[in-house]
């Protein structure tokens, strides 16, 4: 009982001695790195206390030879101890992304306090300090804004992969895959987008726009990726809920919008050739029709069930293509071949990034186009056969 | 001391015994023949019924000799349905003081008692301290007798019984053991008579005497007894196989053994839908554990592990608590206490003032100390809650008892964060599962685990699925008649 006392407070710490840490954006500043922290919990200015909840929020900027030094020297600026524990996101800048996030995945793997489950995104043409500036209406403070983003773009964009730490941390210490991470960037001004204005008017002047992934080979990011690419890359990937097809139909178009998407991948090796079948399954509906279409035309259903696996092949081979290219696994077809192969990955294991060209690669895409549910025709159809009585 | 055998020398006695109280009447009825006296307190007997049955009767004594001594003459010829004998002091005293007269003839050592009682109460009404929605609103008195009229109404057994014992040198109180002979294992009741027996204390004055005294054996702040003033609860819990203690002048008598799970209940369950009642259950064993731990777990998230929070809670409570001076501990402490102070002041402030303090509390100390930046919102809130949740219990033992385990939780929680709080929790149940009474544990049905008894615990099931009462009460389980049975005739 005197040994439980005699602990007395150890790790005890209010919760109002903390300034906390939401978001994280690291930069480079010529030799230097500059890390940037978004603290969320600062009060409101005190003409308006009462409305709890809300806060305003506060960057501060240092630099330093290392990471930690850059960290801590915040810690100067700041009046309160930084709590890293619950910060949401991660922005890491181009420079640094390109030269390798092996320090920047080892400061966070080290640092006991912080969580491993912030997501993280690369700035593509801004300072990645800039992302976490923007103030925007509908959430409280722009790492929940990017973070939530994240989130909800997985689930409903086809391109969008958010990557968590644990995820990254797991396919950076795995042979035979290599990340592929969600660029984020700034549109419009970013210095419009800090101030008070950009939330008071119901036109932000600057926003931030989740964008296509930026694939990377080990830990260096090496190509950024086109939204087909981005597209290819998910669809292999499995990460796909939902996700839109336009296929050009005469002089108009058809949009379909896929659900009940799923793919997988199966390796096998044949004379010592390794040869990768993508299967991709789903059902489409038709969701927008332009032009001159007869829908009730079974063949032209058809037709447009072809479009559309056509085009999932082609997305898929434009990301294949861009890997090849780049020798970047970021489908993992390596690791698979470790899973299923290990004899045979044994021998290639040193030139993977080469052989990889020499996949022969097979998908089957078996998207089914259901028409039930829309209206059969499009309304410049009915309109046209109206005119006929 | 035994009685004289001379009227005016037993006067005497009575008079110098107590002091010639201003309440003491004395009256001697002198005729031709024989000479005849009585003497009652005018403070607790009722004057018609003697001058009407009593007086009368002494005055037209029958001349005529049926029997063979003058004092059995009188005896026999009072209109009067509840006649006694006693020949000491002591004994008349307890009969006066009890609202009996006492008639005394020459030449006798005895002296006859009949009963002239005035009825001190207020008479059967609603239960203030225990309301209900639906059942049977009416209460027990200060009247013993009307007592144990309310659980002989309700049931009409002859294996219902009644043992009587005096407790208390000066007060001498009739305390009665009620049980269902045929339910309750004998040992039980000797065990209960045999401790209050050995009760050595000059007055009783309420079963909070009896109880404190009966519960001594192991201290606890969690109630083992029952206290109540309604008559179906105790009817209840007697036909469930618990036992029933009513003492003289209070309407709050004393079931046991109680377990936990009593106290979760309330005596409307029996008159509800079992599924609704269920319900009502289990939102009370929640309330339970938000007023036991709520406080506890929020100074130790706060304070200590901070990572359990999710993000955006712990922005909105960090902004919150900017600028109040206190630690969270503190400040928690400083308004449980304050809750604490209100309760007090409330229960025993008359109600015309019960608006002023509604005002004082909701107002000034909710809203003005969360303005003047004292304490922080969410603090309230988390004191609100509780303090709400620890008042759906329908037994006041059971407040004071979490109550008090609360302030152990928010000490072991200050010191010592969530693993403070796990220690004092740990230490909470190997406190419970310690407790006994009368030979039931005191977390029965779930440890010892009970399947059968669970039927009517957490939740209750309907009561065609109700036939047996709880095994840790008794072993005679069945439940006599078959409710299925009953409606098919």
């Amino acid at each position: 009982m005197i040994l439980l006392t005699l602990s007395g407070c150890w790790n005890y710490k209010e919760l109002n001695d903390y300034s906390i840490v939401t978001g994280i954006a690291i930069d480079k500043k010529d030799d230097k790195y500059e890390v940037s922290v978004l603290i969320s919990n600062a009060p409101k200015s005190s003409d308006d206390n009462g409305d709890s909840g809300q806060s305003q929020i506060v960057v501060y900027t240092e630099d330093g030879d290392s990471l930690f030094e850059a960290l801590k020297n915040i810690g100067l600026i700041s009046p309160k101890e930084l709590y890293i524990g619950s910060f949401t996101v991660l922005v890491v800048s181009e420079d640094i992304a390109r030269e390798g996030l092996e320090n920047v995945v080892d400061l966070f793997l080290r640092y006991t306090s912080a969580r491993n489950n912030f997501y993280i995104a690369i700035a593509k043409d801004t300072k990645a300090v800039n992302t976490l500036k923007i103030v925007t209406p509908l959430t409280s403070f722009p790492s929940q804004n990017i973070s939530d983003n994240l989130k909800s773009t997985t689930d409903l964009q086809g391109t969008i992969a958010k990557t968590s730490f644990n995820e990254l941390l797991s396919i950076l210490l795995r042979d035979g895959i290599d990340p592929a991470i969600n660029s984020i960037s700034v549109v419009g001004d970013p210095e419009k987008g800090e101030s008070k204005e950009n939330i008071e008017s119901s036109e932000p002047k600057s926003y931030i726009k989740i964008g296509n992934l930026a694939i990377f080979k080990n830990d260096k990011l090496v190509d950024w990726t086109t939204h087909d690419e981005s597209l290819g890359i998910n669809i292999v990937n499995n990460m796909i809920n939902e996700m839109y097809l336009t296929l050009n139909y005469k002089n108009g178009y058809v949009v379909v919008d896929t659900t009940k998407f799923n793919s997988n991948v199966k390796t096998s090796v044949e004379n010592n050739k390794p040869k990768i079948e993508v299967n991709v399954e789903g059902e489409a509906r038709i969701i927008e029709v332009r032009g001159n279409i007869n829908l009730e035309d079974s063949k032209l259903i058809e037709e447009l069930q072809d479009k559309s696996n056509k085009k999932i092949k082609s997305h898929v081979e434009k990301a294949f293509n861009l890997a090849v290219k780049n020798k970047s696994d970021i489908f993992g077809f390596g690791l698979k071949f470790y899973q299923n192969h290990p004899k045979y990955f044994k021998t290639v294991k040193d030139n993977w990034e080469d052989v990889m060209g020499e996949i022969d690669l097979n998908i089957k895409s078996n998207l089914i186009l259901k028409t039930k549910v829309s209206s059969k025709n499009s309304l410049e159809e009915i309109h046209n056969e109206k005119k006929d009585y | 001391m035994k009685i004289d055998n001379n009227i005016d020398k037993i006067f005497e006695t009575i008079n110098t015994i107590n002091g010639k109280s201003s309440d003491i009447v004395t009256r001697l009825i002198e005729k031709k023949n024989y000479r005849v006296g009585y003497v009652f307190l005018e403070s607790v007997s009722s004057d018609d019924k003697i001058s009407d049955f009593l007086n009368k009767s002494l005055i037209n004594l029958d001349r005529k000799r049926l029997f063979d001594t003058f004092f059995e003459q009188v005896k026999n010829n009072i209109y009067n349905s509840n006649i006694k004998t006693c020949d000491t002091y002591e004994d008349m005293f307890y009969y006066l003081s009890s609202g009996f007269t006492i008639i005394v003839v020459d030449n006798s050592t005895k002296a006859i008692v009949i009963e002239t009682r005035e009825s001190l109460d207020r008479g059967v009404v609603e239960s203030t301290s225990e309301t209900i929605i639906r059942g049977p609103k009416d209460s027990f008195t200060e009247n013993h007798n009307k007592n144990l009229g309310l659980i002989r109404k309700r049931i009409k057994d002859p294996n219902l019984w009644f043992e009587d014992i005096k407790v208390g040198v000066r007060s001498k109180t009739k305390v009665t053991v009620s049980f269902i002979k045929d339910i309750v294992p004998r040992w039980k009741v000797d065990k209960i008579l045999d401790d209050l027996r050995k009760i050595n204390i000059d007055a009783i004055l309420d079963s909070g005497y009896i109880r404190e005294l009966i519960e001594k054996s192991q201290k606890s702040v969690f109630p083992k007894v029952i206290s109540t003033e309604r008559p179906d609860l105790a009817c209840t819990s007697l036909l469930n196989g618990k036992i029933v203690i009513l003492v003289e002048n209070t309407p709050f008598v004393l079931i046991l053994p109680a377990v936990l799970t009593d106290f979760i209940h309330s005596p409307e369950d029996n008159y509800q839908k079992s599924f609704n009642i269920s319900f009502s259950r289990i939102v009370r064993t929640i309330c339970f554990f938000i007023a036991l731990l709520t406080p506890a777990l929020y100074i130790a998230l706060m304070t200590y592990n901070h990572e359990i929070i999710p993000d955006q809670l712990l922005i909105s409570v960090a902004i919150q608590r900017d600028g109040v001076p206190f630690p969270t501990a503190i400040e928690v402490l400083l308004f449980v206490l304050t809750f604490e102070v209100l309760r007090e002041a409330d229960i025993h402030s008359p109600s015309f003032s019960g608006s002023a303090m509604n005002v004082v509390g909701a107002l000034i100390l909710g809203d003005a100390a969360v303005a003047a930046g004292i304490v922080s919102p969410i603090v309230i809130i988390v004191v609100a809650a509780t303090s709400i949740s620890e008042l759906v219990f329908y037994d006041v033992d059971i407040i004071d008892a979490v109550r008090e385990w609360r302030i152990l939780f928010i000490l072991g929680a200050t010191f010592m964060g969530i693993i403070g709080f796990m220690i004092i929790f740990i230490i909470f149940i190997a406190k419970l599962s310690s407790l006994e009474c009368l030979g039931t544990p005191y977390l029965t049905p779930f440890s010892p685990l009970s399947i059968r008894s669970l039927k009517d615990s957490l939740i209750r099931v309907s009561r065609k699925n109700l036939k047996n009462r709880p095994t840790y009460l008794t072993k005679n389980v069945k439940r006599m008649g078959d409710p299925i049975e009953e409606n098919n005739n």
